[in-house]
């Protein structure tokens, strides 16, 4: 409701919103979107951002997305490259840490080697910028379910559903 | 999937490993950030499994035949935002359908 009403006041004033919610309940999807909550910053819970969106997906809220590098406990290095790496796929893409942790933004990791003369820096930096090659997809593709119905981040039985080996992990 | 046209292999859950395997469902898939690979074509009716490198900065975007994807290589333009982009061409990256089925 809050979600709601806030989205028609911004567009009675004539204004675009982008609302992110904490909380949800299908139909949501109208008027806002979805990070979901506090994660860890362990490699597992990386592993379930991937399903988190895709069932959001499922109940109608295309526009989701985990805390990349987790949001309790410190990050690391590697973590924290990969977490951007899958996070550039994400509908929505944010970093986000708790307070009193080590911080996590990308430019802490400059001098952080991963190999030969890249830096996880450069492995986020890279990651960010596949993102923004696929802006004009993504927005499309959404712009189409708001309109249409569908989903964005799907399994691969969605679209294969003939295909037993796609029901596998 | 990333809508109907696009298939993501990527390894989200495990630290250090360097190599994972991925599906590929029938058709033939073209990596379309690295479009001077070779495209893996399969002709079967269910999916095969490939092993393809996962490192840190490993991901495999796959487009799907018969489909076109709207791109703008962010890497090579430089941009930093999405206004900028606004001022950049877009690329369309297009796989026809090369079965009859």
């Amino acid at each position: 409701m809050e979600v709601k009403a806030t989205h028609e006041w911004f567009k009675s004033q004539e204004k675009r919103t982008m609302i992110i919610e904490r909380s949800a309940f299908s139909g949501l999807g109208e008027f806002g979107s979805r990070w979901l909550g506090d994660n860890f910053s362990r490699a597992p819970y990386m592993g379930y951002s991937v399903t988190g969106i895709m069932a959001h997906n499922v109940i109608g809220i295309p526009l989701a997305g985990s805390d990349i590098c987790g949001f309790i406990e410190n990050t690391t290095p590697e973590l924290c490259a990969r977490w951007h790496t899958v996070g550039a796929f994400y509908p929505f893409s944010r970093n986000h840490n708790a307070i009193g942790n080590n911080p996590q933004e990308p430019y802490m990791f400059t001098e952080d080697v991963y190999e030969g003369t890249t830096t996880f820096f450069d492995v986020m930096r890279r990651s960010m910028r596949v993102k923004y090659s696929m802006v004009r997809y993504y927005y499309t593709q959404l712009h189409s379910i708001h309109r249409q119905g569908g989903s964005l981040y799907k399994p691969l039985f969605f679209e294969f559903p003939d295909d037993d080996s796609a029901y596998l992990d | 999937m990333l809508g109907s046209a696009l298939k993501l292999g990527i390894n989200s859950n495990v630290l250090d490993q360097n190599e994972t395997s991925f599906l590929f469902p029938k058709g033939t898939w073209c990596d379309i950030f690295n479009a001077t690979k070779k495209c893996t074509n399969n002709a079967g009716d269910t999916s095969i499994s490939l092993l393809l490198p996962s490192k840190a900065y490993d991901f495999h975007l796959h487009i799907r035949e018969g489909y076109i994807v709207p791109m703008q290589d962010a890497e090579t333009l430089n941009v930093n935002t999405t206004a900028d982009l606004q001022k950049e061409p877009v690329d369309f990256h297009i796989l026809g359908k090369l079965n009859d089925t």
